[in-house]
């Protein structure tokens, strides 16, 4: 009983790392900054109020302790964006949706068109100020996205995820 | 199949009732089904009331318990009819509530003819069949005279469709069954710790309740009876460790025995069929082309014993959303590989011609996980024993060491059809991938692994995930790259 492990090499395998990804649109940083300042001034302003409130707390090293806390978060936070959204892009092939993502960790996340349930395409609030969207691509035996391909046009959402469910039609057709 | 047919076939075309030893049958079933559903109550009349003696008490029990079974039976027996009509199976049922099912014959995938020992003593059989794949609608005659049972069968295999059956191999199931010995294995070796806690935290209740019932202090009694044992420490500890364990055993071997008694696997073509309980029969169908995942593993006492839990992951036609998975105890590695085929046409790898993963894995592990909780320890604990916390050291030692182990223990190998992998600390887990059930394909690269050009790899189908750490770039991408091909190009579906 042996496990029989030949190289397979097909001459013309498409490669993976040879992609071009298309990188997210510049506005959607902008929508990340946005996003950072008003999710950092309510968790400032809230800290400011636990600091007030709670005499006990109103000693110069704790307020150090929160004030340092703070900024390395933010701080961490701004970075990490910027860092992600260089890196962050999407591709779509023949036969496949590819996404990339993180900055500490990054991820490339592939899924065969054939594996996809249902595409989605949202905006949030923000979002639709800057006419910008997300896709998200859900497949078997998840509850939540497989990934959601953030800070695109809304027009590219839509193009996007028409092409998908041709290119999945297309595909079971020719099957 | 060498069956032949009796001279005179029964007519099934007319509604007819089962055997009358059925009455018999489903009194034990009855009797069998009240008592798993009312022994609750019949503890709690026992405690409360002290009306009556304890005999009356007993006979009047015993007395209601066998008239309830009997008036059951009796109606079951009476209001069931079954017959073929139109190439359905018609069934009956019900006295108040009437039900009349109606299963086409041609979606019947397999007919079981069973007996056990009353049926024997009345020369009566059971009658299963499959249905088309759903496990609930399961249809069960109890008892029909064994000729008829197997004229029945004879005529419903005849109009079934025979594209499920396989041609005739339907008698021919590979059964797979576990013996009192495999019980007694399996829980010898379960996980006592976790049986120990269980039962823990279940005592302090049952002590608080008999307190309450019997107005009897088990606690005081406890404390009482661990004063007069002061001055024994080491035989009193000692009693109480062989006490506890005794019992850890003792618990872990009913709860074993109530849940997989008389278990049975059988493999027939397209699915398993399983069986198993004491009280609570579960059975299941699990078609082959349903299972997602297929693993075993066992923990280090077991892989001495060489006894495994088989680990499937399915997920279903109607159910996409909702994984589920089945532990099966197996005897034997050879069990665990000869199952295989209902996954994968590649045999179980020989884990000494296959590849290992980087040495990168551990070092990293250890440095990142093992080194900021040796130090944050260190530091809560320089609060205490200021430098004596140094100790702390050791914690990073065993770190290094379990990651090491595992890491010295990981192999991997891959061909055109999937992927298996073997790992383990103290215990061993093989995990088996067939690369048309992936759903996405992930390479997750942390800054450590992008300057050295490694990466890991995580695979994704419906059933769950299998992650392959810190491998080669370059052999990443080989992989990711023909994985894709072989996924695609394949048009193979997952389910």
């Amino acid at each position: 009983m042996n496990f029989s492990n030949i190289e397979v090499l097909v001459p013309d395998l498409p490669l993976v790392e040879l992609i071009n990804f298309n990188s997210l649109e510049k506005d959607y940083l902008r929508v990340q900054r946005l996003t950072f300042f008003i999710t950092f001034s309510i968790v400032g302003i809230v800290l400011n109020g636990v600091v007030l409130i709670f005499e006990k707390l109103q000693t110069s090293w704790i307020i150090m302790l929160f004030v340092t806390g703070f900024l390395l978060v933010a701080l961490l936070v701004w970075f990490g964006d910027t860092l992600s959204f260089k890196y962050s892009g999407y591709a779509l092939r023949q036969k496949d949706v590819l996404y990339r993502s993180g900055w500490f960790i990054q991820k490339v996340r592939m899924v065969p068109l054939s594996r996809i349930q249902h595409v989605s395409v949202q905006s949030g609030p923000i979002e639709r100020k800057y006419k910008l969207a997300s896709v998200s691509i859900f497949t078997a035996g998840l509850a939540q996205a497989d990934f959601t391909i953030r800070g695109i046009t809304d027009g590219t959402a839509n193009q996007l995820k028409e092409g998908i469910t041709e290119l999945m039609h297309g595909n079971e057709a020719s099957a | 199949m060498e069956m032949k047919l009796p001279p005179d076939p029964h007519d099934f075309s007319v509604p007819q009732r089962q055997s009358v030893a059925a009455i018999f049958i489903l009194v034990v079933k009855s009797a069998v089904l009240i008592a798993k559903n009312m022994w609750p109550l019949l503890v709690i009349t026992f405690l409360r009331s002290n009306k009556w003696g304890f005999f009356n008490k007993w006979l009047f029990v015993i007395i209601t318990f066998a008239v309830i079974s009997i008036l059951f039976a009796v109606i079951r027996y009476l209001f069931y009819r079954y017959y073929i009509k139109d190439n359905n199976l018609i069934i009956q049922t019900g006295w108040l509530r009437k039900k009349t099912l109606s299963i086409p014959i041609k979606s019947i995938q397999a007919v079981h003819v069973e007996q056990n020992i009353w049926q024997q003593l009345f020369r009566v059989s059971k009658v299963t069949l499959d249905g088309a794949g759903s496990e609930k609608t399961e249809i069960q005659i109890d008892a029909i005279d064994m000729l008829k049972a197997e004229q029945l069968k004879q005529v419903l295999l005849l109009h079934a469709d025979t594209k499920f059956l396989g041609g005739t191999t339907i008698e021919a199931d590979e059964i797979y069954k576990l013996s009192i010995a495999d019980l007694f294995k399996l829980s010898l070796s379960a996980n006592h710790l976790e049986a120990f806690v269980i039962l823990f935290a279940v005592s302090l209740n049952v002590l608080d309740d008999i307190r309450k019932a019997f107005n009897f202090d088990g606690w005081g009694y406890m404390e009482r009876y661990a004063g007069r044992l002061q001055g024994h420490v080491v035989l009193a500890s000692t009693v109480v460790i062989i006490f506890m364990a005794v019992i850890s055993i003792a618990f872990s071997t009913i709860r074993i025995f109530i849940k997989y008694f008389d278990f049975s696997l059988h493999n027939s073509n397209q699915k398993w069929k399983i069986s198993f309980g004491l009280f609570n029969r579960t059975q299941k169908i699990i078609p082959h082309n349903k299972i997602q995942l297929y693993g075993w593993h066992a923990n280090w006492l077991r892989r001495k014993l060489n006894f495994w839990l088989l680990d499937v992951k399915t997920v279903g036609q109607q159910e996409i959303k909702e994984k589920k998975h089945f532990k099966i105890p197996l005897t034997s590695m050879v069990a665990a590989t000869s199952l295989v085929n209902a996954y994968q046409q590649t045999p179980v790898f020989n884990i000494e011609a296959a590849e290992t993963i980087e040495p990168d894995y551990w070092r990293r592990k250890t440095l990142t996980t093992g080194l900021t909780i040796t130090i944050l320890l260190g530091l809560i604990l320089v609060y205490w024993l200021q430098w004596q916390a140094l100790w702390v050291a050791f914690v990073m030692l065993y770190f290094a060491f379990t990651n090491y182990r595992w890491f010295k223990n990981f192999r991997w190998q891959y061909n055109q059809e999937g992927l298996q992998l073997y790992s383990g600390l103290w215990g061993r887990r093989y995990q088996l991938l067939v690369w048309k059930k992936i759903q996405q394909v992930n390479v997750h690269q942390s800054p450590y692994q992008r300057r050295h050009k490694l990466a890991t790899l995580k695979f994704t189908t419906a059933g769950g995930s299998v992650i392959l750490p810190y491998i080669k770039l370059a052999t990443a991408q080989r992989l990711v790259n023909s994985v894709l091909y072989w996924v695609e190009s394949r048009n193979e579906t997952w389910m």
